[in-house]
């Protein structure tokens, strides 16, 4: 191997070393770190035992029925910060990709849901206080959530970038 | 959660993924029923894989608070399957013989979430299968 591809792949891993792995080992416990932490807690990759909502921790929660616009100010007021989901994160701040789905009003079920990228460019979630996992509601692992299996959660609202030191959830 | 449930035994129905899901207490006879069907799984069904986690219905937890005697501290229930979280951190599952999430499901129902089961794609019955 040559310096320059040495050089190339320190700075991968300079990059890298800010997103979170695929970790199902640290939230699947069948108990309380699983039951207490949601989607949102998952794909922010921050513990906080309270079913995180987004904007609670900030003043700024979500009203009812939930839509992208919603969320979208809750989740900011966070400190998540919107990018377009092509052109990810960057590496000028120690930062990881995630991105926001909505299951639309219409009916009783109506809800939000988050994923989150990982180093090997595949995307896991954490559906509620179930287990966190790598697979889409078929059964297939997830390239890009925007054509996953996502069962009744049918609008996708975007993609965010959740950096350390400037996400606050709750 | 509501005052009632701090120290009661709480069914949660798992539908949600960022929102709370809805919860409720169980009465004496919802324990005594839990509590035979759950003696009665582990008594005569084969252990089985626990389902894989998914967007949507994806069936009960049931929170002994009050670490009533005859119920583990925690059990899960959907696709057919009872899990229990054993003292090591473990869980073991056991297929549902005992027709358990079929009862919560009708407990669930006659609460009022019957248009949320069905949009979150629960099975009518938890031997038939979920819509992919």
């Amino acid at each position: 191997m040559n310096w320059l591809q040495q050089l190339v792949d320190a700075f991968v891993r300079w990059v890298r070393r800010c997103i979170p792995a695929y970790d199902p080992q640290n939230w699947n416990d069948n108990d309380g770190i699983q039951f207490n932490n949601n989607c949102y807690n998952y794909a922010c990759a921050i513990r906080t035992n309270t079913f995180a909502q987004p904007g609670r921790a900030t003043g700024n929660m979500y009203p009812l029925p939930i839509d992208c616009p919603g969320v979208d100010a809750g989740a900011r007021s966070d400190g998540l910060r919107a990018i377009d989901c092509d052109r990810g994160c960057g590496c000028r701040e120690c930062c990881h990709q995630v991105a926001l789905v909505v299951a639309p009003a219409g009916g009783e079920f109506n809800d939000f849901h988050w994923y989150r990228l990982g180093p090997d460019g595949r995307w896991s979630h954490k559906p509620g206080g179930t287990q966190a996992t790598n697979l889409d509601n078929s059964g297939h692992v997830i390239t890009d959530p925007r054509t996953a299996d996502r069962g009744a959660y049918t609008v996708f609202c975007g993609c965010y970038c959740v950096c350390e030191g400037r996400v606050t959830i709750n | 959660m509501s005052e009632p449930e701090q120290n009661a035994v709480v069914v949660f129905l798992l539908v949600y993924s960022g929102r709370p899901d809805p919860s409720w207490p169980l009465d004496e006879g919802g324990i005594g029923n839990v509590a035979a069907r759950h003696a009665d799984v582990r008594g005569r069904a084969l252990r089985v894989p626990t389902p894989p986690a998914r967007l949507g219905y994806r069936g009960f937890r049931i929170e002994n608070r009050p670490r009533v005697d005859r119920l583990p501290p925690v059990l899960l229930v959907g696709g057919g399957v009872v899990v229990e979280a054993t003292e090591k951190g473990d869980s073991e599952a056991w297929a549902d013989v005992a027709g358990l999430e079929s009862w919560l499901l009708d407990e669930a129902r006659s609460r009022g979430h019957d248009q949320l089961l069905r949009e979150a794609g629960a099975p009518v019955r938890p031997d038939e299968p979920q819509p992919a």
